[in-house]
């Protein structure tokens, strides 16, 4: 607990919790790469990662990304509420000399990727918004799989739903393009020759990252990925 | 050389402040930013109206005891130089120059420019020092220090305590404070039994204190005046690391 108490080790928690989140960002995008094989890819994937034989994994895999979500939203916002009360006010003259927008605004970023994050769920997880469009409204593909490839069509089809989706991959690539770096650095990884190199490869591969998520959507308003 | 200044003004800790406007006029450019208050605080005197407060001591850029927010930066516009340094020629002619506190909730404001800075005091309090008896002068490399240390710890030492640091981060933090006096105790021999707790007991007193946590955005190395690097943060966090495991074991 002495560890929690303090500012550093609260923020090293942040810092845990965050690259544990990254990573699991990360397998996500390599899982959506199969989308680009087609139907029969995706659909293969998706049934499984669902199978019973990856249910004990898949589980394990849920309850920590669960519990590392929580705890980085909880040390977050009391993070945020401690530095706020200890800079009410920085004058009314203020130039940022090294922080960006991303750095300044990881709160605010945070709490749009947990709407986007709800949104999702409940887009492609329960199937409770999107309903019409979503796998189970679907009959099964030619192999008697859930048709996970023509719910993703269907979806980005709509620019309403693939505007959102691009917008919240700018939000995720906001607020990685800080936050990996950032948890390096809380960690004490970088020495003063690696630093400016660990800063530039981690706002790299956040935008590497949350591109490689918005290809899904633009491939498919652009045709690419039809059915 | 002629200035319109916009300065802070309050008469105590509990009294409201506003921005007052001044002229100033026959400004040489050679003068130090607060050379140039002194002649105007000469004219107000003059005036009958009570002079601009601010603090200063040494006014060669080694005490830590001037600093203000100049034009929006903690010191003013020039990197690596104490407000008691930046000359007026570092300014266009004519130029508005607003200037006020450094601003923390840690830092109340006493008088105009004036701000209490005891809280980097506490934090020094809680371990920045060597309890270790040291004698009388030890014969010069009685104690052999490798020369990347001397040095590393030399850089680090060079931090005058001025709280620039505290005033710019947008988290009012003093992590680049405490992170240069465990650099600076921690590479030396003296200082290196004591590495552990001087991490848990600074940070701690950090917070107690009423500074807040680190959130990387480096606005701190941007502003200090002796140059201390955010690489000795991360060498706070990784002695921080250390000193916690220690503390479990």
């Amino acid at each position: 607990m002495a560890f929690l108490s303090n500012p550093i080790g609260k923020k090293m928690l942040m810092a845990l919790t965050g690259i544990v989140l990254f990573l699991f960002l990360v397998a996500h995008l390599l899982g959506n790469t199969t989308v680009f094989g087609g139907q029969g890819w995706i659909n293969a994937y998706a049934e499984h990662i669902h199978s019973a034989m990856f249910a004990p994994p898949l589980w394990a895999a849920r309850v920590v990304l669960l519990a590392c979500l929580g705890l980085h939203i909880a040390l977050g916002t009391l993070l945020f509420l401690e530095n706020t009360k200890a800079a009410p006010t920085k004058g009314t003259f203020v130039t940022y000399k090294e922080a960006g927008l991303s750095s300044r605004t990881m709160f605010y970023t945070g709490l749009l990727i947990l709407a986007y994050l709800i949104y999702h769920l409940l887009h492609f997880t329960f199937h409770s918004v999107h309903a019409s469009i979503s796998v189970s409204a679907f009959p099964p593909d030619a192999q008697g799989r859930p048709d996970l490839f023509r719910s993703i069509a269907l979806s980005f089809q709509r620019p309403v739903i693939a505007g959102t989706y691009l917008l919240a991959m700018a939000v995720v690539c906001l607020h990685t393009f800080h936050g990996v770096f950032s948890s390096l650095q809380t960690l004490g990884l970088p020495g003063k020759a690696s630093l400016p190199v660990l800063k530039r490869a981690g706002q790299v591969l956040a935008t590497l990252l949350a591109a490689g998520f918005a290809l899904v959507p633009v491939a498919v308003l652009t045709g690419w990925i039809n059915l | 050389m002629r200035f319109h200044l916009k300065v802070w003004r309050q008469e105590g800790p509990e009294a409201p402040g506003r921005f007052f406007d001044y002229d100033v006029d026959d400004i040489i450019p050679e003068m130090s930013l607060l050379e140039m208050l002194d002649k105007l605080n000469e004219e107000l005197i003059k005036k009958g109206t009570p002079p601009i407060t601010f603090e200063s001591d040494c006014r060669e850029g080694i005490c830590g005891t001037c600093g203000m927010v100049v034009n929006g930066s903690a010191h003013g516009p020039q990197p690596k130089t104490t407000t008691c340094e930046i000359r007026m020629r570092h300014f266009q002619d004519g130029e508005a120059i607003t200037i006020e506190p450094f601003r923390a909730a840690v830092f109340p404001v006493q008088k105009d420019l004036i701000v209490e800075r005891a809280g980097l005091d506490k934090v020094i309090q809680a371990g920045g020092y060597t309890s270790a008896y040291t004698g009388t002068h030890a014969d010069a490399n009685a104690i052999l220090v490798p020369k990347d240390d001397q040095e590393y710890a030399m850089d680090a030492a060079a931090c005058i305590g001025c709280g620039a640091c505290v005033a710019a981060c947008p988290n009012s933090s003093a992590m680049l404070f405490v992170a240069a006096k465990i650099a600076h105790l921690g590479t030396l021999p003296q200082g290196k039994p004591e590495e552990a707790s001087r991490a848990l007991s600074m940070t701690e007193a950090m917070q107690e204190e009423g500074f807040g946590a680190c959130s990387n955005h480096f606005e701190c190395q941007a502003v200090c005046p002796k140059g201390i690097r955010v690489e000795t943060i991360a060498r706070l966090n990784r002695a921080f690391l250390k000193a916690s495991l220690k503390r479990l074991a």
